[in-house]
């Protein structure tokens, strides 16, 4: 049986440091001080324990996401240009592609994705468009482009932010596009305003999907469609109650490297939306279109520019191409997938 | 941050009510000529929060702008002169240093290099706070995939026996 309490009420509750979980999910290892809102008492065996979950280590991980971006987001930009998303390709392609088709496959992601949502005929509708974690603006700059609406992005990370609107500048967008620091999971708008809500592979950034969800949602107009492309893990068979240990490990370990909190599958976002009521909510796995990017992600880091470049980047930035073959180890087994969820805000 | 962006930005400290708009302190304003676009201009007119943008035009320096929002005629018109002045109010204008400042709480939202950072702090974002039951020192397992990922409320899960 559960019961909710109120957050205040569990002040005086004992803390407990978690040392490892089975997964970085409910809880990220802080690694501030605790926030003030909980007390120290010593946790006796079988009682109760508290983590302070929540605020100090969203914020640790909020830093460590705006740090990661800082660090990366110029050594992506050079190598692979504005866009900071999985390209789409026919499955099982084997041709191997120039850069300007890993490009192209990465604009076709976008505009498949709105296919997906049915957005394609609604253009005279889309007027403001929101791209929540915006990178460096590229899906921004190119919807704000096709439907001539005002967009506006949010990212952590204010070195993003700065070479989004300087892109926008220099590709005479700025009338239409602007980029700000926000955190989608507090995003500072006001209900109903968007006719697009747009989270091109951001949601896997996020340590608390339902509020993530409810943001999007609120932010949404009435009538207006929500579009989530994001990386899951596969969805829990009917009885599972979680991941096997080997994948979980799997998981965490691409987690650590990439300031990820805790997966989750694209059913549970489906488990969200309906939740709270949205209409026309599709899903669907794309990991056979996209499998062709991170072998190719890696090819480019292995050249002779990559290396350097790399070396040049930082130590985030090497950790993260390490982890790289994770992703292809994830994908080739089954336990991640690439979904797309999308769904209408009733009227 | 030029002003087509203030006109959707609002404070969401918890507890805040109006938000909207967020008054605005400027300490540096540059104008940068933007390509005059009336289509797009009329495309986004019915989306304006016309009191919050003469209002911020106002603490940016400029007041041209009508007090009340003109009716669909005079956006339809071939005289372009209201246009051009909400043209230039709108997009011309930026706020490269200074603070959005929300209308509640006071609270100061920092703009530099004409980007706002609308971030939180701790105190001011709802608390969320997760339980993890522990036995010993085996965590619990997770009842359910959606456990893991309904955050918002907080739960225990009173079956588990207390030695």
């Amino acid at each position: 049986m559960k019961a909710t309490l109120a957050p205040s009420s569990l002040i005086s509750l004992p803390r407990h440091k978690v040392s490892s979980l089975r997964s970085p999910s409910l809880l990220l290892q802080s690694q501030r001080p605790s926030s003030a809102l909980m007390t120290t008492t010593t946790a006796s065996r079988g009682s109760v324990a508290v983590t302070a979950a929540a605020t100090s280590s969203f914020e640790a991980l909020r830093e460590g996401i705006a740090e990661f971006y800082n660090e990366t987001s110029g050594l992506w930009e050079e190598i692979w240009g504005d866009h900071m998303h999985h390209g789409f390709y026919d499955p099982d392609s084997s041709v191997q592609l120039s850069d300007s088709g890993h490009r192209e496959a990465q604009i076709r992601m976008i505009e498949e994705s709105l296919r997906f949502a049915g957005v394609t005929e609604e253009e005279k509708k889309i007027k403001r468009v929101v791209d929540v974690g915006c990178g460096i603006g590229g899906s921004s700059r190119y919807i704000a482009s096709k439907f001539g609406a005002e967009c506006i992005g949010i990212t952590l990370s204010p070195v993003q932010a700065k070479r989004a609107n300087d892109l926008a500048a220099a590709q005479s967008l700025s009338h239409k596009v602007s980029f700000q620091v926000a955190d989608a999971l507090e995003q500072p708008f006001e209900d109903g305003i968007f006719d697009l809500v747009w989270s091109m592979e951001s949601g896997e950034h996020m340590p608390d999907k339902a509020k993530f969800v409810k943001e999007l949602v609120r932010v949404a107009a009435p009538g207006g469609r929500i579009i989530i492309v994001t990386w899951c893990h596969r969805n829990l068979s009917p009885g599972e109650e979680a991941l096997q240990p080997w994948e979980q490990n799997l998981l965490d370990r691409i987690c650590k490297t990439f300031y990820l909190p805790a997966w989750c599958s694209t059913s549970d976002y489906v488990d969200l939306l309906q939740s709270l009521s949205l209409q026309d909510i599709k899903c669907a796995d794309w990991s056979e279109n996209v499998a062709p990017f991170w072998p190719a992600v890696i090819r480019t880091a292995l050249t002779w520019k990559g290396l350097v470049s790399l070396l040049r980047s930082g130590m985030k930035s090497i950790k993260g191409a390490l982890t790289m073959p994770l992703m292809i180890e994830g994908y080739k087994k089954g336990v991640i997938k690439f979904g797309i969820i999308t769904c209408q805000k009733p009227l | 941050m030029r002003l087509i962006t203030h006109n959707m930005l609002s404070c969401n400290i918890k507890g805040v009510k109006n938000g909207f708009p967020l008054k605005i302190e400027a300490e540096k304003v540059i104008e940068k000529e933007v390509d005059f676009n009336p289509d797009f201009l009329r495309h986004m007119f019915a989306k304006i929060e016309w009191k919050a943008l003469v209002e911020a035009a106002r603490s940016m320096g400029y007041a041209e702008l009508p007090e009340d929002s003109p009716d669909a005629t005079v956006i339809e018109s071939a005289d372009e002169t209201f246009l051009r002045k909400l043209h230039h109010a709108l997009l011309e204008l930026h706020l490269e240093e200074g603070a959005l400042v929300c209308p509640e709480t006071g609270r100061k939202f920092p703009v530099n290099k004409g980007i706002p950072n609308m971030l939180l702090h701790e105190d001011e974002v709802k608390q969320t706070v997760c339980i993890d039951l522990r036995k010993g020192n085996e965590p619990t397992r997770i009842r359910s995939p959606k456990d893991r990922v309904l955050m918002q409320d907080v739960c225990i899960d009173l079956s588990l026996q207390v030695p």
